[in-house]
């Protein structure tokens, strides 16, 4: 069986006293296949989070399905449970009187390991994040960044085959985020019967790990596919940016219109050196040659050009109808 | 088993770790005094004539190991959730929550009744309180006790689950009544009628009288009375298996309400 997991029309409502009720899911669908890292990307209050706890087992649906290595998380909670673990980033989580170490063994006892087997793993894990030195150390005395660090070796700790990440980097420092994402990828590469669940606010985080991305807000999918394929879908024209020494008006139009239909060329000015700056969106990769051509015709001559590539960011920007931040400041839950 | 061990080590580190060990020691041995000073001071001094202190003394220090559980089963809810941020962690690990919480109830009662012993060494010296101990209905009535401890315990941590402030007020009020309730403190023959039969009935009070006759040796009031202690020992043995295991299933009904409104992992300004 390749699917680790399968969410079918999955909803959930909440209902408050005194307010309307608030729909967090609404049909959501998709599934996650063994040796995979999968992304759920969007906003506060678009519904990953609560996804991410449905198939954890920590909320029950309103209606819709979930199952992790084929056990509905509604009814066979009990044979999910050992298959998995959580990491819930921008939290304090942990009993702050314990030692990293102490902290760590607790846990693996909760899931029944053996010590020997449960203290060689936390001693491989510490070494990797490399806290090894600061086992002796209580959870109090611990920085943000190194709280999260032993948070995922707790989850890493007792061998899930899946793994669900929320919000992993959220308040750490850039050095951890980077560990962590290192290991995290280490981790499904290790083995082909892992697969990990990653939501985050972080686009360039999703980018770099996942190999699928779905894009959910307010509740609903919007988009499922490779984040190669979620901006190649944006637009399949390629972009350049040329600075050229000297440009006027009339020099453009005459350039456009030798490039034909579909080929747009916006003038402006680089910010810093103040010379003239040619955004150029090309029907074909092919076109570059020709512009290049054109713009030596017309007597400019080539001072910088790069190429852009469409982000992830864009790609939300396209779906949302926002940016991704916008949507944050304007989004009231949490 | 190894998830039950685990609980009552977290049990044992919350308790102990916040201090060196024989400040602990030291605490753990003065802490019960608070619990039944008043007890020496109201039959010991004021009440000498009614000859009730050793009645109220041995139910109150046994009481109070029955309720530093579930007094305290309340609270892992609520620091679980809200402090440590532990709970949903917990709650999704291969141990099930009710084993987790029976290794609380279980480190809370072996550490209340460390306290009791610790103190009984001088109390009943002291205070001259009768001593004839019967071993084996001591030993039973310690064990039952914390089925019937941790019962309890479970059934107001099913309750909690389900709150998202922890309201003190009704832990207090809880531990105020069944105090009055169970005969602890006085001779629920006292009481008019129906309150006593409804004394006899509430489920720690055989346990508590059950304690009292095995440390002392003496049947020392009249409340359930007519009850041989064999007697008094099935009763115990009973009711702790009703409670245990209606507070297996009140977690059980607990957690899937939790889980259903989304508590498990909720945090607020607590």
């Amino acid at each position: 069986m390749h699917t680790a997991i399968q969410v079918e029309n999955l909803s959930r409502v909440f209902n408050r006293r005194g307010t309307a009720p608030f729909h967090a899911l609404r049909g959501v669908s998709f599934d996650v296949s063994y040796g995979e890292i999968f992304g759920l990307l969007g906003p506060n209050g678009a519904g990953k989070t609560t996804t991410i706890k449905i198939m954890s087992t920590l909320l029950l649906p309103t209606s819709g399905r979930v199952t992790v290595a084929g056990f509905d998380v509604e009814k066979d909670y009990t044979h999910v449970r050992p298959l998995i673990s959580l990491i819930s980033g921008g939290e304090t989580s942990g009993y702050g009187i314990l030692t990293v170490e102490e902290q760590l063994w607790m846990f693996s006892q909760f899931y029944g390991m053996e010590t020997h087997v449960a203290r060689a793993r936390i001693e491989e894990y510490l070494k990797v994040v490399g806290m090894w030195d600061s086992r002796r150390q209580q959870m109090n005395r611990l920085s943000t960044g190194m709280r999260q660090k032993v948070n995922l070796v707790r989850g890493l700790v007792t061998d899930p085959k899946v793994l669900f990440l929320d919000e992993p980097t959220l308040g750490v420092d850039v050095e951890a985020s980077v560990i962590i994402r290192n290991i995290v990828r280490d981790w499904v590469r290790e083995k082909p019967e892992r697969s990990v669940i990653l939501t985050t606010h972080y686009m360039a985080e999703a980018d770099e790990l996942c190999s699928r991305v779905a894009i959910i807000n307010h509740g609903l999918i919007l988009a499922n596919a490779a984040p190669s394929q979620l901006k190649q879908d944006l637009d399949s024209r390629a972009h350049y940016e040329i600075t050229v020494d000297r440009l006027d008006g009339d020099q453009l139009d005459h350039i456009t219109a030798s490039m034909g239909e579909g080929n747009d060329l916006v003038l402006g000015s680089d910010k810093v050196t103040q010379s003239p700056m040619l955004v150029a969106h090309l029907m074909h990769e092919s076109d570059i040659a020709r512009l290049i051509t054109a713009l030596a015709g017309q007597g400019a001559t080539l001072e910088y050009m790069r190429k852009l590539e469409p982000t992830l960011e864009d790609a939300f920007l396209k779906m949302v109808g926002k940016r991704f931040e916008d949507e944050e400041e304007a989004s009231p839950v949490s | 088993m190894k998830g039950f061990l685990a609980s009552m080590y977290i049990g044992l580190q919350i308790e102990s770790n916040w201090t060196k060990k024989w400040v602990w020691l030291l605490y753990l041995a003065a802490y019960p005094i608070g619990s039944f000073l008043a007890v020496i001071i109201l039959y010991g001094v004021f009440g000498q004539k009614t000859g009730l202190l050793p009645y109220a003394l041995y139910g109150t220090i046994f009481y109070y190991s029955l309720s530093m559980v579930f007094f305290d089963m309340a609270f892992s809810v609520h620091d679980d959730r809200e402090h440590y941020q532990t709970l949903k962690y917990i709650f999704l690990s291969s141990t099930s929550y009710r084993t987790y919480l029976c290794g609380r109830a279980a480190t809370r009662y072996l550490i209340a009744l460390a306290g009791i012993i610790i103190n009984l060494c001088w109390l009943i010296p002291v205070l001259r309180l009768p001593f004839h101990p019967n071993w084996g209905y001591l030993i039973a009535g310690a064990i039952l006790g914390y089925l019937v401890a941790a019962g309890l315990g479970l059934a107001v941590a099913s309750v909690f689950l389900l709150t998202i402030k922890l309201d003190v007020d009704v832990v207090d009020a809880l531990f105020g009544g069944l105090f009055v309730l169970s005969g602890a403190l006085f001779p629920p023959t006292a009481f008019p009628a129906v309150f006593a039969k409804i004394a006899e009935f509430v489920p720690m009070s055989p346990f508590i009288e059950l304690m009292r006759r095995a440390i002392s040796g003496k049947i020392l009031t009249s409340f359930l009375s007519d009850m041989s202690t064999f007697q008094l020992l099935g009763r115990v043995a009973l009711s702790a298996a009703v409670l245990f295991a209606l507070g297996w299933v009140l977690v059980f009904f607990g957690s899937r309400q939790a889980q259903r409104k989304g508590y498990i992992d909720v945090t607020t300004a607590f």
